[in-house]
């Protein structure tokens, strides 16, 4: 008989041990986007140049994570809720403009996870968005964006999602499907297709770096305060001559780029991407002549601007201890569901660093006795 | 970009960097053991896909309850292992009493965890898991004699 207490760690604290009771990991995240000025082309608002700059800043914390296996079952389902936010601003600085406008997106909102034990994860994300001009004092207004995405992770090489989203992503209100698949295991090298949101050809790179190429719509609908005067060779007006004293901004850019991401610990990772902007367009539309709140606006302006180079860089921090879940595919494809869907439908990089890394038989080499006293029992060495 | 906004994203990621960026080098080696006996276990037991699917789930809680059995026992008899010497009767009753009540704690664990693995694996791969984690520990103690495994 041993006593393993005897034996135990003298660097103990006493305290209560306290086993993880979430699966996710409180995070935050951060990141900042940003594209140059470019020449826009003749149009009937006078506006000469453009230029698109934003930062976000966002959050996930669980808060309920319930286990459902029964004692005599081998399925253990599981059901989490996460309390999520994001804050983002964005500038977009025109030439022909009197003012910078800096546009403000705030959301909280909730997410659940329902995981069947098996294969079966249904996602559902609710939360409303308010937007706001600094430019202008008119209180945010509300919108609402949705997602419900079944997720079925067939094996560790593929999963496939279906689902329905409201989103802003492409400047503009659409409610689109959500068709994802997936090629590859999400701890290793994979291609996925997760539409409306990426197409992504993931590889780790050793075992503190991965990278990335992806292609990804980039874009939002804004409040955007109509009180600038504009020239043009007639007369001087204001951005929107009707009766709206807001009006709302589109944008949307695909961008086709190459990502590093860096991740030293389970808690900490970051990540600079670049490449081109294609297919950027911009657009204007009144709230007055589209009150129909469910439909796709009809803007008033509409402009195409140049392609260009984007920069993308951020830092994702997470604490606390998880639940163990090793080669556990449906719960790596729920990290994966978390992680392409951000709160704020900003289509922002959160990476999945999160999921566990594959062991690297290297590691044995570097082991210190005081690396695994706690693993071992006396018994062990005879 | 203005360099105001350099200056803030330089400056946040430097912090991050140095007050998250770096585990505790027991922690981060403790997780990444972890990895390494997952990835052993991996190779040893050739799951198909749908054993995987039904024994990681089973495997990850087990294990979790495990360490989280130790780590709470250790913390108990924390109390009584600087003064072994100094121990009345009555203490050396009281541990002896809780290691035992730990080590069938264990052991009802480890049976709970074969009566699932039944439904999901053949009779032998149980065998291989065990004999894949005796293995691996065995591995653990050749790297730490100095015999390190997987050549210099």
């Amino acid at each position: 008989m041993s006593f393993a207490g005897i034996s135990g760690d003298s660097s103990g604290s006493g305290e209560k041990h306290r086993p993880p009771r979430h699966y996710f990991s409180a995070t935050i995240y951060s990141n900042y986007y940003y594209t140059p000025r470019r020449a826009l082309g003749n149009n009937k608002l006078g506006l000469t140049s453009y230029q698109f700059t934003q930062s976000s800043t966002g959050f996930y914390v669980p808060l309920i994570t319930r286990d459902y296996h029964r004692s005599d079952s081998t399925v253990l389902p599981n059901l989490s809720i996460l309390l999520v936010g994001n804050y983002q601003a964005s500038t977009p600085v025109f030439g022909g403009l009197q003012s910078e406008h800096r546009l403000t997106k705030t959301t909280v909102g909730f997410r659940f996870f329902y995981n069947n034990g098996k294969k079966n994860i249904w996602f559902v994300n609710i939360g409303p968005l308010f937007t706001q001009d600094s430019r202008s004092r008119f209180d945010p207004v509300k919108h609402s964006t949705f997602l419900l995405v079944f997720n079925r992770t067939e094996s560790e090489k593929f999963s496939w999602r279906l689902g329905f989203t409201k989103t802003f992503i492409f400047g503009n209100k659409f409610h689109l499907p959500v068709i994802g698949l997936r090629f590859g295991r999400l701890d290793g090298t994979y291609f996925s297709i997760q539409f409306p949101r990426n197409m992504s050809i993931n590889f780790p790179m050793g075992r503190q770096f991965s990278g990335s190429v992806y292609w990804k719509p980039m874009g939002g609908l804004y409040d955007f305060a109509n009180v600038d005067s504009i020239k043009t060779s007639l007369d001087t007006t204001l951005l929107y001559n009707g009766r709206d004293s807001i009006v709302q901004f589109g944008r949307s850019e695909f961008i086709v780029g190459a990502n590093i991401t860096w991740s030293p610990s389970r808690f900490f990772s970051c990540f600079v991407s670049s490449g081109l902007t294609m297919a950027n367009h911009i657009s204007f539309a009144s709230y007055q002549n589209n009150p129909n709140k469910f439909k796709t606006l009809k803007p008033f302006y509409f402009q195409s601007v140049r392609s260009s180079y984007f920069i993308n860089a951020g830092i994702t921090i997470r604490f606390g201890k998880v639940k163990k879940v090793y080669n556990n595919y449906t719960m790596y494809d729920m990290m994966d569901l978390n992680n392409t869907f951000d709160p704020g439908d900003n289509n922002d990089n959160i990476g999945n660093s999160d999921i566990p890394k594959p062991g690297d038989m290297n590691t044995i080499r570097k082991i210190q006795y005081k690396d695994v006293e706690d693993l071992l029992e006396i018994e062990d060495i005879y | 970009m203005n360099a105001h906004k350099i200056i803030v994203l330089l400056a946040t990621l430097l912090i991050a960097l140095t007050g998250f960026g770096q585990q505790k080098p027991k922690q981060k080696t403790k997780e990444e053991i972890e990895a390494l006996r997952v990835a052993y276990i991996t190779k040893k037991l050739s799951l198909t896909t749908a054993e995987a699917q039904a024994f990681w789930p089973l495997y990850n809680e087990y294990t979790q309850k495990r360490e989280d059995l130790r780590k709470e026992h250790k913390l108990k008899m924390k109390k009584y292992k600087e003064s072994v010497d100094e121990m009345t009767d009555a203490d050396a009753q009281a541990y002896i009493e809780a290691e035992m009540a730990y080590r069938q704690k264990d052991l009802d664990l480890q049976k709970d965890f074969y009566k699932k693995l039944k439904a999901v694996l053949p009779a032998k791969k149980i065998v291989l898991l065990a004999k894949a984690e005796e293995d691996f520990k065995k591995l653990i103690l050749e790297g730490l004699s100095g015999d390190k495994p997987g050549g210099k």
